[in-house]
């Protein structure tokens, strides 16, 4: 058996006092957690820096745009104006019914001997009320209506032979 | 003189009270540490991150607004002259004296005389007003009439339309328009 000298008189741990082994406790591993507890603090306490450092930058730069946006808020209003005005006129426009342009071609298609009296134009349809002497000339102008492109449909709404004044009377409704 | 098993025994026992205290005070120190210290730190850190990611969201979306603004105003540049022409269409009010006005120009250009004018207020959430307009002129005239009033700086959107003619007499022209102002 090999000699051997233990100079550190062994302890025993029983033996000790509470105080010293807390003590024991701290150098070993109450040693580890400390320092790492204080490595994790540290490194949240230069992690907020970092932070505060960035929302304030940030916030800086939010404050600015939202200045630009504030004092742009009367043309950002009157733009909004415009674009809804230019919509609506859009979307009116889409509905606009000329109703210049099918009273023009019914007059200018309607032969000699062919009295028009009255147009009554609404959107998509169109009443007129004529007169004529000779059922030739009705007959002429109902083929033309009925040969032009643009009507869809004619309906005879009313026809009236009146003898005594020798006047064929009738009313047409056009539809576009 | 003790047994050499009575020693280790003894010496086992010792061992695992040790190991016991440590882990306690082990034990004790995390949840402490942890309750104390590391838990304020994460709680600052991540309110401190939110913060951080809403102050980016929000910037996100200013810097879009400020970009569409800038874009709107070089846009509103371009068009400028075309401004007044969209508010002239549709006016900002209802501005009837204007439009009579407009009416009664458009008529003598086109030697026509108005009989009446009415205005009605609009009562539909689109904000404008109803026009009863007779007119008289020739036959011809009122066509013209027509025509111009259809050209004419304020939109008007004509509904019915009556056109009574009459030969060797004046023609009458009865319109229900509806004019718009935003």
């Amino acid at each position: 058996m090999p000699f051997q000298i233990n100079l550190v008189p062994g302890i025993n741990f029983e033996k000790l006092a509470f105080r010293k082994k807390l003590f024991l406790w701290a150098t070993t591993t109450g040693k580890v957690i400390i320092v790492v507890t204080e490595l994790f603090v540290l490194l949240t306490f230069v992690y907020r820096f970092s932070l505060d450092k960035n929302i304030k930058e940030i916030a800086e730069a939010v404050d600015k745009k939202a200045n630009f946006i504030e004092n742009n808020l009367q043309f950002v209003d009157e733009y909004n104006k415009i674009q809804d005005k230019v919509y609506l006129i859009t979307q009116i426009k889409k509905d606009l019914y000329n109703h210049f342009t099918p009273i023009n071609k019914i007059q200018s298609i309607a032969p000699v001997g062919i009295s028009i009296l009255r147009f009554d134009s609404q959107k998509n349809y169109l009443i007129l009320y004529a007169e004529t002497k000779g059922t030739l000339q009705f007959s002429s102008f109902l083929e033309t209506l009925m040969n032009s492109s643009e009507v869809k449909r004619i309906h005879l709404t009313s026809a009236d032979f009146v003898k005594e004044e020798n006047l064929f009377k009738f009313s047409l409704e056009l539809n576009y | 003189m003790e047994s050499p098993f009575l020693t280790r025994l003894k010496k086992q026992e010792e061992y695992q009270k040790k190991a016991y205290l440590m882990g306690a005070v082990t034990v004790w120190a995390l949840v402490f540490f942890g309750i104390f210290v590391i838990r304020p730190s994460l709680i600052t850190a991540t309110a401190l991150q939110s913060k951080l990611w809403y102050y980016k969201k929000l910037d996100k979306s200013l810097e879009e607004k400020q970009n569409a603004i800038n874009k709107a105003k070089n846009d509103y540049k371009e068009i400028g002259d075309k401004i007044s022409k969209v508010n002239a269409r549709i006016p900002d009010k209802r501005n009837e004296a204007e439009f009579v006005k407009e009416i009664s120009f458009i008529a003598t250009k086109s030697k026509v005389s108005i009989a009446t004018l009415e205005t009605e207020i609009s009562t539909k959430p689109q904000k404008g007003l109803y026009i009863y307009l007779v007119a008289e002129g020739e036959k011809l005239d009122l066509f013209n009439f027509i025509e111009n009033i259809q050209k004419g700086e304020r939109l008007i959107d004509i509904s019915d339309l009556t056109l009574l003619i009459k030969e060797n007499k004046e023609s009458e022209l009865r319109i229900k328009s509806f004019i718009y102002y935003l």
